[in-house]
């Protein structure tokens, strides 16, 4: 990428020389459309004339695509008369009229860009007001374009300038006909993350506070997927990797589909700052970005961990465990009845399982006495782990936003909101499921297969309707357990139960024949 | 607890043989008791018959095949028997999964109707009906229109898994998708429109830019732009996604559809046989439509920005000008007229730099939840007319209407049949 000085001095005469400081090339969709061909060579320049001088203290700025005439809602007209730029392949000539591109510069006295404006004739450019430009839509790409004497056929091209000092301007195709910036990580710092503070996120520059922080970044063609990586020797941890999710500072979780970092309270906090040693993003036609680099993120990203000053702790009121996935006949050996890395991070443990009615009509008295004569004193219940349900996809009014990771049901105290749905079932022992009367299928229960849910909303009653599917009649109760397993086969549910066929009002879901882990 | 007691007439089969050990005589049998009225004489033919294998023979392929379709009506008009089903063991449907799970391990195409038929249970279903691609989207499609909302969300992800695999990349199916998502995506449910929005978009983006090859003809799945006018003639499905024209576009005949997309000039519909411009799209000048035939089905203008003047009048289809929940209201700049349809007309929550002007309507008419900054006029129409909630920058007129309700406006003036609204 080359890049040349603004001609000095600032720029109100009628005619200014223009300095291109980056120019992508597109080349045509050739038989595999999802290559893309980008051009950084030498520098393309050339010059227009304008009718009439700018106002003070704006720099108006115009290349490659006349006729500049400016734009009457902005209140500034400024008619081309002529115009000329040579390019590596050629030169467009005034003949032409194909769409623009302009910049209104805003500086103040000691030169310094504090604003631009931009757009093109089919306003596909929206107004910008800070140095990272925003591109929207499509730039239409007419014949006239493509067939211009710039170059070989069918390239067509996007340029952006910049007067001193430089504005990041690189602009990029990544989807042949669709423009973007090119793809960067505009994530400058990650907020300290404080257990038992309001919000395990407290906010840190332009980022509220959350319970939640998500990298952020810009062009390219979204959506985009992350990947981390953590030094996870200082300070030195000893479970980071529990559950099959990406190493991560214990006490925290990383989702690489959104880039966003959560508490894992099933993971022991280890205070401390830790380096991400890399942070990668990729669009969805393969390009990528990384921090850190020589350029926008010199220094790793790091990310402080601890439990707050105020070390109260939370206190649990139901924990839900996970199995092994047991298969049909095969007894569950690795049962362990010593959850301790379960329990989150800053919290205690007071309570050593449910009672069996508290975790709902599903699981009977007869299971929890079979349990016992196996040797296990408390039943459990089972749920995959973890079920991550996109609660962004969720609508209003549900109160999903919660259904995050299902075995995670902690308080709600201190703001820490990361409550579960109420799990009225969930793996089936398989002395119980023995006692089961002669359904003809019972041995063969999906909820053997360790990875099935029962779930519900707490605030509506768990028990026979009456009438098949109709929740007791309650319409929004039927209404929220079609939105639950929408969002369980957004999570991959190999089957999810018909309401019509779910007498109680809940809504199963499970991973049976999916394959994976847990199959 | 429920405990099922067979009837002591009925003779079953017992299951406990081995697969080796199933003589052809009871093989035929349970195949018969697969098509029992009694599910769980079914269930235990199907686990006996698993041990087989349902892809051994083509006789035990078909069984099975039949079995699912056979499950599928029981569960769709609540006839399973013995009923009601009681859920505390879960026993039919944990049977209804298994059987669905190996329907969709034969991948035979003979299969497709049957596992449409439960692609509202999940991703085993849905994975297993888009491998398919284009020999069961058809089928797909048509369960966007089901009645039932968990089918037509569901149809939404298995198209989009359907992309995903590039499955359907032809031309007329990506129209066809494209057609069919595009309307989709103003479903009122909410799943519905997310998945299918979702879906659309990877169909955008599978393919590069493209657009017609010139502007007399308009015929397929465009997420490119054209430069010039374009005309859309009877038989043509013209559909933009994240594309658009620079000129104007007319429709005379034909299906047009405009998602995310832009439109430099008017849009002129005339007598189309259908019509989407939603979520998303710009229209520098006028939207005009007129003179559509009438029909059951129903037209959408949502979340697009109109720089002109909205006109719907003359028509015999139903149209949403936004809704209540699904198609977001739309940005007019001049002015929004309905006049003289014969099919139902909502309009609801949109922004209106002009006037509104809701007269002389012959069928059902809802103006509800819109910004009006010059006057909200509703008059002449002669069946049920409601005008709530608006927000009118001038005076709120209603007159002549033949049966009115409403509520919640507020306006500089209310005036005669509306003074109380």
């Amino acid at each position: 990428m080359t890049q040349a000085a603004m001609p000095a001095p600032f720029v109100k005469a009628a005619r200014i020389a223009l300095s291109v400081v980056s120019l992508v090339f597109l080349l045509a969709p050739t038989a595999d459309a999802q290559v893309t061909y980008y051009y950084t060579g030498p520098t393309v320049s050339g010059s227009i004339t304008l009718t009439q001088p700018l106002p003070a203290n704006q720099t108006w700025a115009c290349v490659g695509l006349p006729p500049c005439t400016g734009r009457t809602s902005d209140g500034l007209v400024i008619p081309v008369t002529s115009y000329s730029f040579t390019g590596p392949y050629g030169t467009i000539s005034s003949a032409a009229s194909p769409p623009f591109f302009f910049l209104i510069l805003t500086t103040d006295s000691g030169g310094n860009i504090i604003a631009w404006q931009s757009g093109m004739t089919y306003e596909l450019f929206e107004m910008l007001t800070n140095s990272q430009p925003e591109i929207l839509g499509i730039p239409p790409c007419p014949p006239a374009w493509n067939s211009d004497t710039i170059g070989p056929a069918d390239e067509i091209s996007v340029e952006f300038i910049s007067l001193s000092p430089p504005v990041c301007a690189d602009v990029t195709s990544a989807t042949p006909g669709k423009w973007s910036q090119s793809l960067t990580i505009t994530t400058t710092s990650i907020p300290d993350a404080t257990y038992n503070a309001p919000t395990l996120f407290a906010a840190y520059g332009t980022s509220p506070a959350s319970d939640t922080f998500q990298f952020q970044a810009s062009g390219g063609t979204p959506p985009y997927t992350w990947t981390v990586s953590v030094d996870i020797t200082s300070p030195p941890t000893s479970e980071v990797c529990a559950f099959g999710q990406a190493c991560f500072p214990p006490g925290l979780q990383f989702d690489g589909s959104t880039g966003t970092i959560s508490a894992n309270p099933s993971t022991d906090l280890v205070s401390g700052t830790y380096n991400l040693t890399a942070v990668t993003v990729t669009d969805s036609a393969g390009a990528s970005y990384t921090c850190p680099n020589s350029s926008t993120c010199p220094t790793p990203f790091t990310l402080t961990v601890s439990c707050g000053s105020d070390g109260e702790l939370d206190t649990l009121t139901n924990l839900y465990r996970t199995y092994p996935a047991y298969n049909k006949g095969v007894p569950l050996l690795t049962y362990v009845a010593n959850g301790a890395q379960f329990i989150p991070p800053c919290s205690s443990f007071t309570q050593t399982a449910q009672a069996p009615s508290s975790l709902g009509s599903f699981i009977q008295s007869g299971e929890a006495a079979s349990q016992v004569s196996l040797g296990i004193s408390n039943p459990w219940a089972l749920v995959r782990s973890p079920l991550t349900i996109p609660a962004a996809l969720l609508p209003a009014g549900y109160g999903l936003a919660t259904w995050v990771t299902v075995f995670n049901q902690t308080t709600t105290a201190q703001g820490k909101n990361y409550g579960a749905r109420t799990i009225s079932g969930g793996y089936r022992d398989p002395v119980y499921n023995a006692s089961l009367s002669a359904s003809s299928s019972s041995n063969n229960s999906r909820h053997m297969f360790g990875d099935a849910v029962d779930l519900h909303n707490a605030s509506y009653i768990v028990g026979s309707p009456g009438t098949n599917g109709s929740c007791g009649g309650q319409q929004a109760a039927l209404d929220e357990l079609n939105a639950m397993l929408a969002t369980a086969k957004l999570a991959g549910a190999g089957y999810v139960e018909p309401p019509n066929i779910a007498a109680y009002c809940h809504a199963h879901a499970d991973w049976k024949n999916k394959g994976g882990a847990f199959q | 607890m429920r405990s099922i007691i067979f009837p002591a007439t009925l003779t079953f089969v017992l299951i406990t043989v081995a697969s080796s050990a199933i003589a052809q005589t009871n093989l035929s049998q349970l195949i018969a008791q697969l098509q029992s009225a009694d599910w769980t004489a079914r269930s235990q033919a199907f686990q006996a018959l698993s041990m087989v294998g349902f892809g051994s023979s083509d006789q035990l392929t078909l069984a099975v095949i039949g079995l699912l379709t056979l499950e599928n009506d029981d569960v769709a008009s609540n006839t399973i028997t013995p009923g009601p089903v009681s859920d505390n063991d879960e026993s039919y449907a944990e049977y209804y999964g298994d059987v669905i799970a190996a329907v969709a391990r034969l991948n035979d195409p003979r299969s497709i109707t049957a596992l449409v038929g439960a692609i509202k249970t999940g991703n085993i279903a849905m994975d297993a009906i888009a491998n398919f691609g284009t020999n069961a989207l058809s089928q797909v499609v048509q369960q966007l229109s089901s009645t039932d909302p968990m089918n037509r969300s569901s149809a939404a992800l298995t198209i989009g898994k359907m992309i995903d695999a590039n499955l359907v990349s032809d031309a007329f199916s990506r129209a066809t998708i494209g057609s069919a998502l595009a309307v989709a995506s103003t479903d009122p449910d909410y799943y519905v429109g997310l998945f299918s929005a979702a879906s659309i978009a990877k169909l955008s983006q599978s393919q590069p830019a493209t657009s017609p090859l010139s502007g007399s003809q308009c015929n397929g799945f465009y997420n490119g732009a054209f430069n010039g006018n374009v005309t859309v003639s009877a038989g043509e499905d013209c559909i933009f996604v994240n594309g658009g024209v620079t000129g104007n576009i007319q429709v005379s005949g034909g299906n047009l559809v405009v998602y995310q997309s832009y439109v430099g000039g008017n849009v002129q519909v005339n007598g189309a046989a259908s019509f989407t411009i939603s979520t998303g799209s710009t229209v520098k000048g006028n939207l005009q439509i007129q003179n559509l035939a009438t029909s059951a089905g129903r037209n959408d203008i949502c979340g697009t920005t109109v720089n002109g003047n909205l006109q719907f009048q003359n028509s015999g289809t139903a149209v949403e000008i936004g809704a209540v929940s699904g198609c977001p209201g739309n940005t007019i700049g001049g002015n929004l007229q309905v006049m003289n349809n014969g099919a139902s007309t909502v309009l609801f929550n949109n922004t209106v730099t002009g006037n509104l002007q809701d007269q002389n309507n012959t069928a059902p008419t809802q103006v509800a939840g819109n910004r009006v900054g010059g006057n909200l006029q509703v008059e002449n129409n002669t069946a049920s007319t409601q005008v709530s909630n608006n927000i009118v920058t001038g005076n709120l007129q209603c007159q002549s209407n033949t049966s009115i309700t409403g509520g919640g406006n507020t306006a500089r003036q209310k005036q005669d049949q509306c003074a109380s609204f």
